[in-house]
């Protein structure tokens, strides 16, 4: 009988490998998933989101303006810092008063406007209580 | 690669399948870990004049997180007396006249009002109605005239309030009127809870204000963690860790405002008794409390007892509270002792009372 040459598509090798790298890239992606998110500045309008930004990938200060009700604007600084609401169209002004938040579960409300930013991920706790 | 050119072909099958077997079982893992705990869905509304934050896991979540908003909003309608047509406005409006019909919701969250009022010595009285109008620190917070405030002191009596079985209500007096500002927000994390337990949500968690609902336990035991705000800023000086229950703050950082003429800083949880904001010695009280509306009512009225007298109160409803004084002292009962932690340096723990 003549002998088969068995010819594979990849070596017994090459599997190896593939099947080394797959264990690798899967390693990476549990030791991912269990990482705590990093710190993210969430702005929203009347329980939307209108803006999410995470403050470990900004380089320096950004400042987005919201549009709440009654046509106040309200404009956040976002920096690896933090949040801080530095300009407002508000009567109390009490959303500028409030100044930096830098904590997971902080957060900055203009009432009037309905606008409000928080900041997530971390050690924050579930809610909180005032 | 020479050191797999020594391996020979049934080892490097054998390595092989052990790899594959590994980078499944971490994938299965990962895949257990993002998708098995499930995302909880987070959805903020607005009512009672604040934000309304829910966070709910389990199958229907959306559809409950949806009815709770609902609930909510439903509450308000009828427990304010600024909503027309809501029950409360109808009781005052009918106030030394008859007795009305009030829905069942009302009159249960009237019985328990009621019920901390009489426990409390009328420290919590919700016929104040006639003074928290008169300060009105929602729109034009003043400093009334005290001639004014004299002559609504006797106007502000719960036990004018009578419920009868049928379910109906009235006030004797028509000068008296109802404000459940105190307790609605803790009213409405309870009427979330009810929906969440009807639709079988696996855990959830509502905030109204500064109140907050808790439903369900977290996995591994965990417990939810809430922090109390430090009256300073907006960050937290400490933390509660709870398995259950209901917690709200009184505080009287809240809702301020400073009186041009003399200077002084005025707050808006008043003294029934006096008609002016009450003076404790304390800045807030959280009160953790079996009921949202139990742990909202009981936190007005120990800031307006005072620690030492809030005691037997809390005690009588089994219920627990974190106290932080005008010294930037924290006082924590018994049953929270193991529970609560101080997170913030301003802040000094004094004791378990």
């Amino acid at each position: 009988m003549e002998e088969l040459t068995r010819r594979r598509l990849i070596s017994r090798r090459d599997s190896l490998l593939l099947a080394a790298l797959l264990c690798v890239a899967a390693g990476m992606l549990l030791v991912f998933s269990l990482l705590p998110r990093a710190s993210t500045a969430v702005i929203e309008y009347d329980g939307n989101i209108v803006a999410e930004q995470e403050l470990s990938a900004l380089a320096g200060p950004k400042e987005v303006t919201v549009e709440g009700d009654g046509g106040i604007e309200v404009t956040v600084r976002l920096s690896p810092q933090g949040a801080q609401v530095i300009r407002s169209g508000c009567r109390d002004q009490v959303c500028v008063r409030t100044g930096l938040i830098t904590r997971a579960g902080e957060s900055v409300l203009c009432l009037p406007a309905k606008v409000s930013v928080r900041l997530t991920g971390g050690s924050g706790g579930d809610a909180q209580t005032y | 690669m020479k050191c797999l050119e020594k391996l020979s072909e049934k080892q490097a099958k054998r390595i092989t399948v052990v790899l594959l077997i590994l980078g499944i079982a971490l994938l299965a893992c990962t895949a257990i870990l993002t998708i098995g705990s499930g995302k909880g869905y987070e959805v903020t509304t607005y009512s009672m004049g604040s934000y309304v934050r829910q966070t709910v896991y389990g199958k229907e979540r959306e559809e409950a997180a949806r009815q709770a908003a609902n609930a909510v909003a439903g509450l308000e309608d009828l427990i304010s007396w600024r909503v027309e047509d809501s029950d409360i406005q109808k009781l005052n409006a009918q106030a030394g006249k008859e007795f009305i019909p009030i829905e069942s919701q009302t009159w249960q969250l009237l019985k328990l009002s009621l019920s901390v009022c009489e426990a409390s010595s009328g420290a919590f009285d919700i016929t104040i109605a006639p003074l928290s109008q008169l300060w009105d620190f929602d729109d034009n917070p003043h400093l009334p005239k005290p001639s004014l405030i004299k002559a609504m002191l006797p106007q502000v009596d719960y036990s004018t309030l009578s419920l009868l079985e049928d379910g109906t209500a009235a006030l004797r007096n028509s000068g008296t009127a109802v404000d459940l500002g105190a307790v609605g927000k803790g009213a409405a994390c309870d009427a979330a809870v009810e929906i969440y337990r009807q639709n079988g949500v696996d855990r959830a968690i509502i905030a109204v204000g500064g109140s907050v609902g808790l439903f369900g336990e977290k996995p591994f035991g965990e417990p939810w963690k809430i922090t109390v705000r430090n009256p300073e800023n907006t960050g937290g000086m400490g933390e509660l860790r709870l398995q259950e229950g209901f917690v709200s703050t009184s505080g009287s950082y809240e809702k301020t405002f400073t009186d041009e003429e003399t200077g002084k800083v005025y707050h808006h949880l008043l003294d029934p008794k006096t008609g002016y904001p009450a003076e404790s010695g304390l800045v807030s009280v959280t009160v953790w409390g079996k009921s949202g509306a139990l742990s909202d009512a009981l936190s007005t009225a120990c800031f307006v007892l005072g620690l030492e007298d809030s005691l037997p109160l809390l005690k009588e409803f089994g219920a627990g509270a974190v106290f932080l004084t005008e010294e930037h002292q924290v006082y924590v009962t018994e049953n929270l002792a193991e529970a609560f932690s101080v997170s913030s340096s301003e802040y000094t723990f004094a004791g378990v009372v």
